[in-house]
C-alpha cells in the first residue's frame, strides 16, 4: 500500500513512458517500507515491509522479502485446497519489462512454472499504476527534479534533498544523482497524524544472473485466467 | 355475487390462457456475470441518478432468485448458470451435467497449458439445456458474451464437462462432426460471439502460447461447416445472413471492460471488438432468420470480473454496457413483436458478489465518490477520522494496512479498488439472492422467491417444451 501511495504522489508520472536515460545504471536494492498512524482515540499503527529490486535496461524485477514460515507455505492453499484460482499478486515476483516502448507487466510463480501476463485493463487490479517512469526509478525523475531543493544536509555524497509541502503535506526525497534513484522517499502531514518512508539501499554489486531470463519451460497464464 | 363469481371464473380463465405454455416462440435470456442487487443500485445512481431507472428496472415483472449450489452456500458461475440452463443443481465448477458430478481439474498439456481434460466417463452423466431443447425443436440458438466464449457461463449452454477449467475441452464441444462434439447441440449452434481464440487455435510456441496442444484448428473446422468466421467488429458487421456465424474478438482471454473498450484509444484489443448492444442486435439478426423462433443467451460477463479486483468503476460501466444491450434487444423485438406477444426477455444475474453501500450520503453525490453526509454536504469520517468511500467490499485486495484518508480524485479514478473488510487476494462471490427481471410472452410466472433451478422450467414453460 505504500508503494501505490508513492505511485499515487508521483501523480501525473503515471503516463510518462520516456526510456531510461543512458547514465541510469543497472541497480540491485534492497528496499524497506514503513508507515506510522496516529489516529484520533490515540492509536499508533505501524507497518514494516521489505522489497528487493534487480534494475536492469528493460527490465524491473521486484520480490517481496518473505518470512521462512511463509516461504514454505507458499500458495499451496489457493492452490491445491481451493477451488478456485486466485493468485496473490503481493507474494509473487513482479517483472515489468519495457519493450518498444511499451510497459508490460507479469508475476512470475516459481512454484507452479507459470507467467502470468496482466494486461493494461488489469493494472488497477494488482496496485501497478502503469509508469515504467515510477517502476524504473521509483520516483519519476522529472518530477523529482520538479521539487525545490531543500536545505537538509545530505550525509551521501552526489545526494540531494528535495521537499515539496502542499495543502499541509509534505514529501522528501533524498535524489541520487549518480545512481538515478531515490535513497529515501518520507511523506506524510504536517499534523504528524501519517508518516511514510522509503528507504533503499543499493547493493554493492548486481548479480549477473537474472531471475528473468530463468523461465524456460514456465507454462503462460493471463490474469483472466485467475477469475471466475 | 353470482355475477361476481362469474366475472372472476372468467377472469381466472382468461389469466390462465395467457399463461397457457408455448407463448413464447423467442427467448433472450441476459445474464450479468456477478451482478448482485448492490451493483444494479449502483450502476443505476452512476449512470442515471436515485430518481432514475435502468432498462431492466422497467421491465414489468420481477422476482429473487436463490442461488446456493448443490455443495456451497455461495456459488461459482458455473452451476449457478447451469441450474438456469439445465434446471438440475450441481456442485461448484461442474458445467451442465448431473448433481453427483464431481468436479475434477484439468491438468497441464506439454505446452503448460490446462489443456488436459480430467473427466472420467463415468463421472456424471450430460443434462439437456434449454438451448438445446430449443435447439430440438427447430429453433435457432446462439450464446453470446464478453468473456472467453469457452469461460463457465456461455459453456454452460452448449457444453457439459465436469470442471469449467477444461476450455480447450468445451470449445471441441461446439464444433460440428469433430472429436468431442456435443452432438445434442444437432448441426451446430447457430451464433457464437466471445473472446478467447486461442481455445479453437494450434498452439504456437511464438504466436499463440495458449494454444491448443492436440494441433486442431477449431475455427477452420467450424468454416468447412458452414461456419462464418469473425474476428473483428467489422467482420462481424459484414457477416451474411442465413449461415451460422462465431465471432472470436480477442486473440486470448476475455473481451476489453468497456471502459477500456471505450477509452481514447481503446485499450489493447478493444478497437476491433463489437459492444455488447451491438453483439446482441447481430445475434437477433441472424437468429431470427428462422422462422421457428430463437433461443439467445447473452452475457455481460465482465461485470464479475471488475467486482473481483473491487474495482467499482469499471463494474458499474460493465453493467451499463449490458443494460444497453437488454435496450438495444428490446427496441429491435419491437421492431417486429411490439407487444413482444412472442419474444420472452428475462434479465437476471448468476450469483452477487459481497458490494456494500454505506450510509449516509447526500442525494446527487456520486457514487464513485467518497462519502458526503446528507445534511451538511461534507466528508462523512470513519472512526478514525478518516474519509471513506460509499462503495466498499466485503472482502478483497485493497484492505490497507494503515487507513488513512481517501482522496476524491483517487476514489473516482479509472484504477481506484474500493476498500474492503476482510483482505484476501481475490474478492470472493456474495451468497445473497439476485434479482431477476421479465418481460413479454411468459413473463408473468416470473415472480416471488424462487430457486435458480426453477427459473429453467418457467423458461421451459413459456417455451411451451
Amino acid at each position: 500500500m505504500i508503494r501505490t501511495a508513492i505511485f499515487t504522489l508521483a501523480l501525473v508520472a503515471t503516463q510518462a513512458q520516456a526510456a531510461p536515460p543512458a547514465q541510469a545504471p543497472a541497480l540491485d536494492l534492497r528496499i524497506q517500507y514503513y508507515s506510522k498512524a496516529v489516529t484520533p482515540e490515540g492509536v499508533t499503527r505501524e507497518v514494516r515491509y521489505e522489497e528487493t529490486m534487480l534494475r536492469r535496461p528493460g527490465h524491473v524485477w521486484v520480490a517481496r522479502v518473505l518470512p521462512p514460515q511463509a516461504q514454505a507455505a507458499g500458495q499451496a492453499g489457493d492452490h491445491e485446497h481451493s477451488v478456485h484460482k486466485h493468485f496473490n499478486p503481493v507474494l509473487l515476483p513482479r517483472h515489468v519489462q519495457q519493450d518498444g516502448g511499451k510497459t508490460r507487466l507479469e508475476y512470475v510463480d516459481a512454484r507452479s512454472k507459470e507467467v502470468i501476463s496482466v494486461p493494461q485493463g488489469e493494472y488497477g487490479n494488482v496496485g501497478f499504476d502503469g509508469s515504467w517512469a515510477n517502476a524504473y526509478y521509483l520516483s519519476d525523475p522529472k518530477l523529482v527534479q520538479a521539487m525545490p531543493l531543500s536545505q537538509r544536509p545530505s550525509t551521501v555524497p552526489g545526494a540531494r534533498w528535495r521537499e515539496q509541502v502542499r495543502n499541509g503535506s509534505y514529501r522528501r526525497v533524498l535524489w541520487d544523482e549518480q545512481r538515478q534513484i531515490p535513497l529515501v522517499i518520507e511523506s506524510g502531514d504536517q499534523a504528524a497524524t501519517i508518516f511514510h518512508r522509503v528507504e533503499v539501499q543499493p547493493q554493492a554489486t548486481v548479480a549477473s544472473a537474472v531471475p528473468w531470463q530463468q523461465l524456460k519451460g514456465y507454462a503462460q497464464r493471463d490474469y483472466g485466467d485467475f477469475l471466475d | 355475487m353470482k355475477r361476481t363469481l362469474i366475472a372472476a371464473a372468467l377472469a381466472l380463465g382468461f389469466v390462465n390462457a395467457a399463461n397457457a405454455a408455448g407463448e413464447a416462440k423467442n427467448i433472450i435470456f441476459f445474464l450479468g456475470d456477478g451482478m448482485g442487487p448492490s451493483t444494479i443500485t449502483a450502476s443505476r445512481i452512476y449512470k442515471y441518478g436515485e430518481d432514475g431507472s435502468l432498462t431492466m428496472d422497467k421491465l414489468e415483472r420481477t422476482a429473487r432468485v436463490k442461488t446456493y449450489s448443490y455443495d456451497a452456500q455461495t456459488t461459482d458461475s458455473a452451476p449457478s448458470m447451469a441450474a438456469y440452463m439445465t434446471g438440475v443443481k450441481m456442485a461448484n465448477e461442474v458445467i451442465s451435467m448431473s448433481a453427483e458430478t464431481v468436479a475434477t481439474s484439468p491438468s497441464k498439456d506439454a505446452n503448460g497449458n490446462l489443456g488436459v481434460n480430467n473427466c472420467a466417463a463415468n463421472n456424471g452423466t450430460a443434462v439437456a439445456t434449454i438451448l438445446e431443447l430449443a435447439k430440438a425443436k427447430g429453433k435457432a440458438v446462439g450464446s453470446i458474451t464478453t468473456t472467453e466464449l469457452t469461460h463457465a457461463t456461455p459453456a454452460a449452454t452448449y457444453s457439459h464437462i465436469c470442471n469449467r477449467n477444461a476450455q480447450y475441452a468445451i470449445a471441441a464441444q461446439a464444433v460440428p462432426g469433430g472429436a468431442g462434439y456435443n452432438t445434442a447441440l444437432g448441426d451446430g449452434v447457430d451464433v457464437l460471439m466471445g473472446g478467447g481464440r486461442n481455445h479453437f487455435t494450434p498452439y504456437n510456441a511464438t504466436t499463440n502460447k495458449a494454444g491448443r496442444a492436440d494441433g486442431r484448428d477449431l475455427l477452420a473446422e467450424l468454416a468447412a461447416k458452414g461456419y462464418t468466421v469473425a474476428a473483428t467488429k467489422a467482420e462481424m458487421a459484414a457477416a451474411p445472413n442465413g449461415k451460422k456465424f462465431i465471432g472470436l474478438y480477442s486473440s486470448k482471454s476475455h473481451l476489453e471492460y468497456e471502459l477500456d473498450r471505450s477509452a481514447t484509444p481503446p485499450v489493447g484489443e478493444g478497437a476491433s471488438q463489437p459492444s455488447l448492444a451491438e453483439m446482441t442486435v447481430k445475434a437477433m439478426d441472424l437468429l431470427s432468420q428462422n422462422s421457428n423462433g430463437y433461443f439467445l443467451m447473452v452475457e455481460g460477463g465482465r461485470i464479475d470480473h471488475a467486482l473481483h479486483g473491487t474495482n467499482a468503476k469499471r463494474a458499474l460501466t460493465d453493467t451499463i454496457a449490458f443494460d444497453d444491450a437488454v435496450k438495444a434487444a428490446l427496441d429491435k423485438a419491437r421492431l417486429t413483436d411490439p407487444t413482444l406477444a412472442n419474444t420472452l426477455i428475462v434479465v437476471t444475474a448468476d450469483h452477487d458478489h459481497t458490494l456494500a453501500f454505506n450510509g449516509y450520503g447526500k442525494r446527487g453525490n456520486p457514487i464513485l465518490d467518497i462519502n458526503r453526509d446528507y445534511k451538511t454536504g461534507q466528508p462523512s469520517k470513519d472512526a478514525d477520522g478518516n474519509t471513506y468511500t460509499t462503495l466498499v467490499f466485503g472482502n478483497g485486495p485493497n484492505r490497507p494496512n494503515l487507513r488513512t484518508n481517501v482522496d476524491s480524485a483517487a476514489a473516482l479514478g479509472d484504477n481506484y479498488l474500493q476498500e474492503t473488510g476482510v483482505r484476501l487476494s481475490s474478492e470472493t462471490h456474495g451468497g445473497g439472492d439476485v434479482k431477476l427481471f421479465a418481460t413479454g410472452a411468459g413473463a408473468k410466472a416470473f415472480k416471488g422467491t424462487i430457486d435458480n433451478t426453477k427459473v429453467f422450467t418457467l423458461l421451459k414453460t413459456a417455451f411451451g417444451f
